[in-house]
């Protein structure tokens, strides 16, 4: 009652987007509730496809539990919608559950042209499968499978709604359709990474992929390139219809379970030979369009920047600036990006033109004093001002992204005991959600420079 | 090139990973805190190993001398970094209060002018209808705050949640690149990251282990000294190398000790020639700044699969000399023989063919040049030898083509051969005439003693009964030699510790019989390679190539009649596929070059074919990968197979056996490995790339089929073979032999699994295929 009360009198979002945040406390904590499922939280995101004026939607991914929140801007709450659970069949043998680490929004573009609701969640985990989910109905709009072992990561196209890449515990990056099980483009092999890959991002043009994980090292892959391009398109212009899953993975006999395939043996027998030649003919003639194009070779590759593993990685929205984060011994934010210092240009002619660049330009290292657990994500503001990591112990950091000099966090607040997994900002600017362990979910309100003082320490 | 990761399954139950890299963590900073950790400085220049004492006052000048140089260096680039972060990212920062949410820009231009984004609103959600879904509810504890806007206490609140099906549960797998061919890659002597083995362990104790075997460290356990990029890196060595007078290694090491965690001593020791190709201004020569690799004489070639010297294949190279490898290039001899007609007849004077007619020569000019004896100017024509290397070398202008075509057309009469094959109009050839032809063959002709005629001819050819017999009388006798030597060292043994050398020599028979029931086992102890020398093949011929193996294959250029010379086998059509093929008794795969009955070149897909040829052709048993009831993904048939018939190949990274001793000690941590050894040395590693028999799991019970090194095309190639006929949709396994650390961890694993309950299902593990001997 009285939190309401005081939160009301504060009046966080009455004023001005352009006004300046209060230094000194620019985030305040106005909401906390605890998740019953008593599990970890790994992965929260904010619908990045909701308008300013319109309500903002978080979803919360932990253990097999996905939630839905509104978080309403007059009342300091966060409002639980609606959930869905992906239980394991506990009949079958198979050791493994589900447990989700990632999700994301996207925004369907074939479904927004005829009328239906085109906002998905698309979350991923232990098993290796994405799952698009529909937030109106609620139900399984696509299952997304082409992933050998778990989902590290899942980041929207900006150029292209439909499009996510996810970051795989079996070394490779696979692009995705949200309309089509099979992946389009796979990223691996011996150049790839050799560990696990915790984080990529997409650049906002769409032609660039980071990608960063177990092995110290970050790479560029390049999608700019002719080829993947048309690739892209084709595929794109194909799933534009009124089907799914009409792209396969490979031309070969897909893969299926052993008792299936015993069955398709015996009814190849029933038939005479004639047809089953001529089947076999009609196959061999008219294969099954395949949509997998392998890349196996970065643009760049950097070998220096950290010294432990990396766990989070994304662009500057609008640039080709870089931050990404190391954990371990590494406990710091690098703000880079990939080519020499300005003023330099780099040849490459002759046998260099095959090789990845390494060449790295560093502009500021930021501590991160308990960062020492790996899969720990940050998050930039969208207004360009703030940099949110979480940490060991419950502690929140906030990084000042306009004073390069400092390398120690402007301010650390603390909201429980356990590692806060990851956070995440409302498109709008003015919401923060944080996500740890403990199952709790935190809600953070910009505050403007303009609020008082005393009301703000009374809260 | 990255080192590879096996991955171990999640755990069962809950998935706690992901909270506790503190521990390991922890335990890792304790450790590099206390000691940095460095590898040693390794001779890459110097072919003395430096003194420790020396080296380090090396080090430490040198330290100092490239700390001065970077200070100023790092200057010029904080200035130029400074700059681009008060122009560009400052102006990005400062257009904060007109951001845009960049997702909703680009989406807006996806759709077009025409349409606008869909309003999002949890009114639009559908209501859950009672018999629809199962759902069932979900509750949240409000913390703060605690109670409602109108004062309500509310500690649990519920909403509805809805069940999704999981769907299939796949064993979890590795990305891995298909192949249908062994690739060769490199050595990896510097290991990117200390692999993840599961929380809890600390690296410091894993880092003991496995840093005696990567001679160029392992990346992040020790820090930098500060950054540093390629680009200041070539700026730091173009203003440290002019003045550097001491040990190019003491250099390189000192960057590394430095840097470590940007290249290694080996990497940093090449790349200052990268570097000057992507920063130095054009006709800089990096080689000026670096002279020590001037007098670096390259390598010479191993074999004629993996050349690194092209000057010893051309017998002139400067550095390593010459050697007089002259190759008998013409199997039938080194002369053409022809018959040359002789002018001076009175009967065809009056029929010559136009004003050149090479009857128009005479005899005066003829014996200046040729020799024709008194029964030859009878006949009217002489015998005429060409030189086929002669001819080889010529160009087609002067004739060649023209003397190629006469050595097979001497009985047509020469005018009407110089109207059918000169063409006098073209200006480019010098021979337009018949006078000039006659003239050509005239120069042409050698010289030929007896004595060299009969050398350059090559002896009879021997039947395929002789060859084989020859082929097997050199086997028995190089073993036969082969037990002496070890006889006659086990004697000196026997002298030297005052034992019973008969004894001894008994028990060596014993064994020997024991492990090899062949009279005579071809047995390659290095890759198979080409021999080409003058000479008789053996094993006191210091050039041949083949003297270690014993045995000449069809790539050597010795003679047919070679008595080392593998002659392939004398079988009928389909049948080698039993000890009596000679082919398949040595695990050669038959070949078109030197089996002549079994018909391993058909293509028809009618006629009984070779069965000794599946590698060759890349003809393989079509297979698929699916859950396994021993282990993860296993690999299943979709054709039947007969017994001993070949089902598929092995394929993978072709790495040396240094490499699978590395690629082991990390993958016997994960209890599974893809390494696959070849006898001849080296291995195939099918963990990043490779094909579908990678998913072969071990049976060390009923295993389904059994693999087997063959040689294929001069190659060593890893093939799997069924142990008895195989019907569709069954699981391919193999047993395979482990050794040493392989084993003992296989052992472990072994137990492990006996020991759990039968009840209790077992945890799932990916494919564990194999390391063979």
């Amino acid at each position: 009652m009285e939190h309401t009360k005081k939160f009301k009198s504060l009046n966080l979002h009455g004023f001005d987007r352009s006004t300046e945040d209060y230094g000194k406390r620019p985030f305040v904590l106005t909401a906390k509730l605890l998740e019953d499922q008593k599990k970890a939280i790994y992965g929260c995101a904010f619908n990045q496809y909701a308008g300013i004026d319109e309500e903002q939607a978080v979803a919360t991914v932990g253990g097999s539990f996905l939630h839905m929140y509104s978080v309403p801007i007059d009342i300091n709450n966060i409002e639980l919608q609606w959930s869905c659970n992906f239980p394991t069949d506990k009949s079958s043998k198979v050791e493994r559950e589900e447990s989700l680490f990632t999700v994301t929004w996207c925004y369907d573009t074939y479904e927004a042209e005829n009328d239906r609701n085109p906002f998905k969640v698309v979350t991923g985990g232990t098993l290796g499968h994405i799952y698009v989910i529909d937030y109106v109905s609620r139900k399984l709009s696509n299952r997304l499978r082409s992933v050998g072992w778990e989902i590290n990561d899942i980041r929207t196209c900006p150029a292209n709604s439909n499009l996510i890449v996810c970051a795989s515990s079996d070394q490779s990056i696979r692009i995705h359709h949200i309309r089509n099980e099979a992946c389009l483009i796979v990223i691996g092999g011996l150049e790839c990474h050799a560990g696990t890959i915790l984080s990529v991002d997409w650049s906002t043009d769409g032609d660039f992929i980071l990608s960063c994980g177990f092995d110290h090292q970050l790479m560029e892959w390049d999608l700019s390139v002719k080829q993947v391009k048309e690739h892209l398109e084709r595929a794109c212009k194909a799933l534009h219809q009124d089907k799914i899953n009409v792209l396969t993975q490979s031309q070969d006999i897909p893969y299926v379970s052993k008792g299936t395939m015993r069955k398709s043996a015996v009814s190849r027998n029933i038939p005479d030979k004639e047809e089953d030649q001529l089947l076999e003919l009609h196959r061999e003639l008219i294969p099954r369009p395949s949509c997998l194009l392998p890349i196996y070779t970065p643009s760049s590759v950097s070998t220096d920047m950290h010294s432990d593993y990396v766990d989070c990685i994304r662009f500057l929205i609008g640039t080709n600036y870089a931050l990404s984060k190391g954990c371990g011994n590494e406990k710091a934010i690098h703000f880079w990006r990939f080519g020499p210092p300005k003023g330099e240009v780099e040849n490459r002619i002759h046998g260099n033109v095959l090789r990845p660049k390494s060449c790295t330009t560093k502009f500021r290292t930021m501590n991160v004093p308990s960062g020492s657990a790996w899969f720990i994500k940050f998050a930039v503001d969208p207004r360009r001002r703030w940099l949110v990591c979480g940490g060991a112990g419950g502690s929140v950091m906030f990084f000042d992204l306009r004073n390069n000099e400092e390398t120690n966090p402007t301010h650390t607040c603390s909201v429980g005991s356990r590692t806060v997994r990851q956070a995440s900002f409302s498109t709008c600017g003015r919401f923060l959600v944080l996500v740890t362990d403990e199952g709790f979910v935190c809600r953070f309100d910009r505050v403007s420079a303009s609020v008082d003082a005393k009301d703000l320490a009374k809260f | 090139m990255s080192n590879s990761e096996p991955s171990t399954s999640t755990p069962s139950g809950k998935t706690k990973k992901r909270g506790k890299k503190c521990e390991t963590s922890m335990g890792k900073s304790k450790k590099s805190k206390n000691l940095p950790r460095f590898v040693k400085i390794q001779p890459i220049f110097s072919s003395e190993k430096i003194k420790e004492t020396v080296c380090e006052q090396g080090i430490e000048e040198c330290k100092r001398m490239l700390k001065g140089h970077f200070n100023a260096i790092k200057d010029d680039y904080d200035i130029r970094v400074k700059d681009e972060l008060d122009t560009d990212i400052k102006d990005w920062l400062k257009d904060a209060s007109s951001s845009v949410n960049e997702y909703r820009r680009r989406l807006q231009e996806n759709l077009g002018e025409g349409r606008t984004i869909a309003k999002f609103s949890f009114k639009n959600c559908e209501k859950y209808e009672e018999n629809d879904y199962k759902v069932s509810d979900s509750t949240v504890t409000w913390i703060k705050p605690d109670r409602t806007e109108e004062g309500d206490l509310m500690k649990k609140f519920r909403a509805p949640c809805s069940r999704i099906e999981v769907g299939d549960i796949s064993p979890p797998m590795i990305y891995w690149v298909p192949i249908e061919q062994s690739v060769a890659t490199p050595d990896q002597l510097r290991l990117t990251h200390m692999p993840y083995f599961g929380d809890g362990i600390d690296d410091g104790n894993i880092y003991e282990h496995l840093i005696d075997m990567f001679p160029d460290g392992i990346h992040g356990f020790s820090d930098n000294w500060s950054y540093v990029n390629d680009w200041i890196l070539y700026k730091l060595c173009r203003a440290a190398l002019k003045d550097y007078q001491g040990s190019p290694d003491v250099f390189y090491y000192t960057l590394y000790r430095l840097w470590p965690n940007k290249s290694s001593q080996r990497e940093f020791s090449s790349a200052f020639p990268v570097l000057c190709e992507n920063f130095a201004e054009k006709g800089f020569d990096p080689s000026s700044l670096e002279p020590w690799k001037k007098t670096k004489i390259a390598e010479g070639a191993q074999n004629l699969r993996n050349p690194t010297c092209y000057a010893c294949l051309a017998y002139t190279c400067a550095i390593h000399g010459f050697k007089a490898e002259i190759p008998i290039e013409f199997p039938n001899g080194e002369f053409y023989n022809a018959m040359l007609p002789l002018p001076n007849n009175p009967e065809n004077d009056g029929k010559m063919c136009s004003g050149n007619c090479w009857k128009s020569v005479t005899m005066k000019e003829v014996s200046e040049v040729l020799v024709p004896d008194s029964e030859e100017i009878l006949q009217k024509e002489v015998k005429i030898y060409f030189m086929k290397s002669r001819i080889a070398k010529m160009p087609i202008e002067d004739g060649a083509l023209i003397v190629n075509i006469y050595v097979f057309n001497t009985y047509i009469p020469f005018c009407e051969f110089v109207k059918k094959y000169v063409d006098e109009d073209d200006e480019e050839s010098k021979i337009r005439s018949c006078r000039d032809a006659y003239h050509l063959m005239m120069s042409m002709a050698e010289n030929v003693s007896a004595r060299r005629l009969k050398m350059g001819q090559p002896s009879n050819r021997l039947s395929i009964k002789d060859r084989v017999n020859n082929f097997r009388r050199n086997q028995l006798s190089q073993e036969k030699a082969k037990r002496k030597l070890r006889h006659d060292s086990l004697r000196i043994q026997a002298l030297r510790d005052g034992l019973d050398a008969e004894k001894l020599i008994r028990e060596d028979d014993m064994r020997d019989s024991q492990r090899n029931s062949e009279k005579v086992r071809m047995t390659a102890v290095t890759p198979i390679t080409a021999c080409r020398h003058a000479g008789p093949c053996n094993a006191t011929a210091e050039n041949c190539a083949c003297r270690e193996n014993g045995v000449c294959s069809y790539m050597c250029k010795c003679d047919i009649n070679c008595s080392q010379r593998f002659p392939g086998c004398n079988c009928a059509a389909g049948q080698c596929y039993t000890k009596a093929c000679q082919c398949y008794r040595a695990n050669w795969e038959c070949n078109p070059m030197t089996c002549n009955m079994c018909k391993c070149d058909a293509i028809d897909s009618n006629i009984i074919k070779c069965r000794n040829f599946g590698m060759t052709r890349m003809i393989q048993k079509r297979t698929y990968c699916g859950p396994s009831k021993i282990a993860g993904n296993g690999l299943f048939l979709l054709e039947p197979a007969e017994k001993d018939e070949f089902i598929t190949e092995y394929t993978g990274e072709r790495i040396s056996d240094d490499e699978a001793e590395r690629r082991g000690a990390i993958y016997d941590r994960y209890q599974c490995s893809y390494i696959f050894n070849i006898e001849t040395g080296g291995a195939i590693d099918s963990y990043k790339i490779g094909n579908l028999a990678r998913f072969a799991n071990h049976d060390s019970k009923n295993p389904t089929c059994y693999a087997r090194t063959m040689v294929v095309a001069g190659e060593h190639r890893i093939g799997f073979y069924a142990k008895r006929r195989l019907e569709i949709s069954e699981e391919l396994t193999f047993d395979y032999s482990y050794s040493g650390e392989h084993q003992i961890a296989f052992r472990m694993v072994q137990t492990k699994e006996r020991s759990e309950k039968p009840s209790r299902p077992k945890s799932q593990k990916l494919s564990k295929p194999m390391t063979s001997e």
